[in-house]
């Protein structure tokens, strides 16, 4: 047959030579963009001390060239943040790629369905709940397994959220897509309004809801990292085997459902993986914008729309710019690093609408 | 950072934080009786590692007697140089004006954002942090989960100030220096004190800074309102928690004596334009002319040593009189 | 997982009623007791005006609607016992409104077809390479080969839609109105691969038609149907009796025959 030719070393979707091209180019530029990091920061400490130190650690003699303080600044300040962003922007990456799958709209991200906003009034109320009532300040400044109150209750509040938009999308009856978008919209409205509410009446703590509004890397220990990682990571793995049943939701329901999609479970556990992925990232570091709503179009336009490289490349994407936009931040000063992922977020949007819009009316 | 903050949003928290220093309800361990009970025994040597308790509560234990001394806030700058342990310090804040040998220690604090990183550079052995949200708590808890000594100081009254200082004589391995310090403040506070008793207190409103059409004062029960009344005045107050009062419950109040802290940074802020502002010409205050321009803002809003500088400055406002 | 192609009827309806369920208004009802037969190999074509219950039918056959009333029979087993993979290993179906996603590469997208077969998380495997270079050609979309969908005209859209229908490799393969947007060449085209794929490959074949003249290509088995009942079952010359297709279409057949420009009966 003619088509032999042709056909053959195509069917297999990207074929194991790229996708092997992809992932690996994707693992690079993530551990450059690492190395960037933890080489660089507002003390003298570099690369070259953190080789020098591992390598002592590993037995190998070298000669002490760095300051004592050395391996304090890059293991225990610098990498848990570079860490911090891989997870946070790996985890965001993969939960926008489902959300704009599952949502079959462009504009939807990881916060879409009311993650953010639950976990944002979550982590607020925490901050803010022993001023408002001080009986409660015995409990705020306990530890519970290591991490703080604040990111227990950004991630229960994160998952509360989208548990109150499935309910209530599925009381109007058959919960279609464009319902659920809706009531996220509405849920999130809601809750950013109670958001709002306790911030201006915050006070002292104002700073510090502010803050983790704002979204930021600092925070993230190892005692965090130690919880977070393991629900995006993975979080994220068990989406990335969902990519078949992404390719095909694709196709619309009743193509998906023809060809072995059972919609509703399988829309629930993407949903509910997402929302994981989503609130222990947000946990982690706040709700940090744009890196669950561009990457994914990136990778897109670069490697198109088969999940079966999109998802694992845009966790890498996301990985690879939320470390890089943190170092920007930090070298800029303590800007937040959410301001930056938009500086470099918001004009690529414009720029993809204008393709978009250049793209309809061409002839 | 976790410090990364708002950056316009700075200089309102800054106001913010002293402004409404609360009431001890809101503070898990209010600094008066469990940080003086270590300098009853001043004179004696501090041993060491000793652990002592600071404002937020917080157990602090310290190894040694610590020789690198990073400070987080300009007031605590101030204790530490008051303690004459001014040399001792590696590590300040871009804000510190004061005393004038700071002005060669390395910054960590900068523009409001600490920078952990260059704070393990410094290398300290300990960091006074302050409360309040002035050094965010996620800032505290990772250096104290980086094994530093970070003690907190959060002073809630003028009494709070001594004890602060105390606490760090203590701490340093300073309580002679303390003490003296402590004595000094004391008396001239008692001296203060005695001046304003038995005169008439004016309704006193204490503009601490106007933003996005809010007014902000001494908040309820707060640390400035306490000043204000010890200064021999009526502290006309804001929020307990926002510290900002409406406009028609200022015009009620109707201040007999407006001080603007604000002035001291914002030259355009005069007697006449509040005088111009409307709604506030009515006030007591504006038609018989006892608005004033409060220039020792920095000290009275800083809970240092030098606080009763500010008290005094500010009891001389209210009760010109009194202290010719 | 491998059935026992059964004896007797590949698919079965036995008096299925279903009506739409409306708040406030009385329940629409759509289909009336259809009862319906089709034996493996059998290529049937659902004609009738819009609003028959043409399309209802077809979504009740694969599993998606629920019948009120009556039963639903595929492979010898009631449909709803039947899980959505093992369903789709047996039922492929083109739907109305099927959308395309853009920059998918064809081959990628009929390889989708292949998804109820999948055995590995990962990847396709040469059977599935197999049966996706069988259903580009069947479909003749093997010279679309990696052109991107958005690149594509209608009818070559229309084209991988089938191919990647016929790449699941189903016993039944039920489309609705798959000759839309294709012009007249490749309408005469589609129907004779469906014919083809019915005597080569044994698939039975259940497709929606609204053009009644396209069904004297092929001679299938037409069933007519009308305001939710069977009118009339059997070969296409037989049912399409001019005074039925005027009843039921409210036109002479000769007068659509003419219009599509091929007057002449089959053969």
């Amino acid at each position: 047959m003619r088509a032999s030719v042709a056909a053959r070393p195509l069917v297999g979707g990207p074929g194991l030579g790229r996708a092997s091209l992809v992932i690996g180019a994707g693992i690079i530029l993530v551990v450059v963009a690492a190395l960037t990091a933890i080489a660089v920061g507002s003390t003298e400490v570099g690369l070259g001390d953190a080789i020098g130190i591992l390598a002592q650690r590993l037995g190998i003699p070298v000669t002490e060239s760095w300051a004592p303080t050395a391996p304090t600044i890059l293991f225990e300040v610098r990498l848990p943040r570079v860490l911090a962003g891989i997870v946070v922007g790996a985890g965001l990456g993969a939960a926008g790629v489902v959300f704009q799958a599952l949502l079959r709209n462009p504009m939807a991200d990881p916060y879409v369905i009311g993650a953010a906003a639950g976990a944002s009034l979550g982590a607020v109320l925490a901050i803010t709940a022993p001023i408002i009532l001080p009986v409660l300040a015995v409990g705020a400044g306990t530890a519970w397994l290591g991490i703080g109150l604040v990111q227990v209750a950004a991630f229960v509040g994160g998952l509360g959220a989208v548990a109150i938009v499935l309910a209530v999308a599925r009381q109007g009856g058959r919960s279609s897509m464009v319902t659920l978008l809706l009531t996220g919209y509405a849920v999130s409205s809601l809750l950013a309004a109670g958001t709002a509410l306790l911030l201006v009446n915050s006070g002292r703590a104002m700073s510090a809801v502010v803050g983790w509004l704002l979204g930021s890397l600092g925070g993230a220990g190892y005692p965090e990292l130690a919880i977070a990682a393991p629900l995006v990571i993975g979080g994220s793995a068990l989406l990335l085997v969902q990519w078949r049943t992404l390719n095909l939701l694709l196709l619309g329901d009743e193509a998906a459902a023809g060809l072995g999609v059972d919609l509703v479970p399988a829309r629930r556990g993407l949903v509910l993986l997402a929302t994981i992925v989503t609130s222990a990232a947000v946990a982690l570091a706040g709700t940090i914008g744009f890196v669950g709503l561009v990457v994914p179009h990136l990778v897109r336009l670069v490697l198109g729309p088969d999940h079966r490289l999109l998802l694992p490349a845009s966790c890498l994407g996301g990985a690879a710019l939320l470390v890089t936009a943190d170092l920007v931040a930090r070298v800029a000063g303590g800007v937040p690093v959410g301001v930056v992922t938009a500086l470099i977020g918001a004009p690529f949007f414009l720029w993809l609408l204008h393709r978009a819009a250049t793209a309809s009316t061409a002839p | 950072m976790a410090s990364s903050r708002f950056r316009f949003l700075v200089p309102l928290i800054l106001a913010l934080a002293t402004a409404c220093q609360p009431s001890a309800s809101a503070s898990p361990s209010p600094s008066t009786a469990s940080s003086v009970a270590p300098s009853a025994s001043a004179a004696a040597e501090v041993s060491y590692p000793q652990t002592l308790t600071d404002d937020a509560g917080r157990q602090v234990e310290i190894p040694a007697e610590p020789e690198r001394i990073v400070s987080l806030a300009p007031s605590n700058t101030e204790i530490v140089c008051a303690l004459d342990a001014c040399d001792r310090l590696v590590g300040v804040t871009d804000f510190d004006d004061y005393p004038a040998e700071v002005a060669d220690v390395a910054h960590v604090v900068i523009g409001a954002v600490v920078d952990v990183e260059l704070v393990v550079e410094a290398d300290p052995d300990l960091i006074i942090a302050a409360g309040n949200e002035l050094t965010p708590t996620a800032v505290i808890d990772q250096l104290a989960e980086l094994d530093y000594p970070v003690l907190v100081l959060y002073p809630e009254s003028l009494e709070a100030v001594l004890d602060n200082v105390e606490l760090v004589g203590t701490a340093i391995n300073a309580t002679d220096a303390a003490t003296a310090v402590t004595g000094d403040m004391t008396q001239r506070i008692a001296a203060v004190r005695e001046a304003v008793a038995g005169e008439p207190a004016p309704r006193t409103f204490y503009e601490v800074g106007l933003f996005e059409g809010a007014i902000y004062t001494a908040g309820e029960d707060s640390f400035l309102a306490g000043m204000i009344d010890t200064a021999g005045g009526e502290p006309i107050t804001g929020d307990p928690l926002t510290t900002s009062i409406a406009l028609e419950d200022l015009v009620a109040a109707d201040p007999e004596l407006i001080l603007l802290g604000d002035a001291a940074y914002d030259p355009s802020i005069t007697p006449e334009s509040v005088a111009v502002r409307p709604g506030w010409e009515g006030m007591t205050a504006v038609t018989t002319g006892n608005v004033l321009v409060m220039a020792e803002d920095p000290v009275i809003t800083r809970p240092g040593p030098r606080i009763v500088d500010g008290l005094e400055a500010m009891a001389a406002a209210i009760h010109p009189d009194a202290f010719d | 997982m491998t059935s026992q192609p059964s004896t007797g009827p590949v698919l079965a309806l036995e008096t299925v009623t279903f009506a739409y369920r409306r708040r406030g208004r009385p329940d629409r009802e759509v289909l009336r007791g259809i009862s319906l037969a089709v034996d493996p190999g059998e290529l049937v074509v659902l004609l009738g005006p819009n609003g028959s219950g043409k399309t209802t039918l077809l979504r009740i056959a694969m599993g998606r609607l629920t019948p009120d009333g009556g039963s639903v029979r595929v492979d010898g087993r009631p449909v709803e016992s039947w899980s959505r993979r093992e369903l789709a290993q047996r039922v492929a179906v083109l739907p109305q409104l099927a959308t395309l996603p853009d920059g998918f590469r064809v081959e990628e997208l009929v390889e989708m077809g292949r998804a109820p077969h999948a055995r590995s998380r990962f990847g396709a495997s040469d059977g599935d390479a197999r049966a996706v270079e069988r259903a580009l050609a069947d479909a003749e979309a093997t010279d679309l080969v990696g052109r991107r969908i958005e690149e594509l005209s209608g009818g070559e859209r229309q084209r991988v839609l089938v191919a990647m229908a016929l790449a699941q490799e189903p016993r039944i393969l039920l489309l609705d109105e798959p000759t839309q947007h294709l012009d007249l060449a490749h309408q005469v085209a589609l129907l004779a691969a469906l014919d083809r794929l019915r005597r080569l490959r044994g698939v039975t074949v259940v497709a929606v038609l609204h053009d009644p003249a396209l069904t004297v290509l092929a001679e299938p088995r037409v069933v007519l149907l009308e305001e939710g009942r069977i009118v009339a079952d059997g070969p296409a010359a037989q049912v399409l009796e001019p005074a039925v297709v005027a009843r039921v279409f409210g036109v002479s057949l000769p007068t659509v025959l003419a219009l599509t420009g091929r007057a002449g009966g089959p053969g």
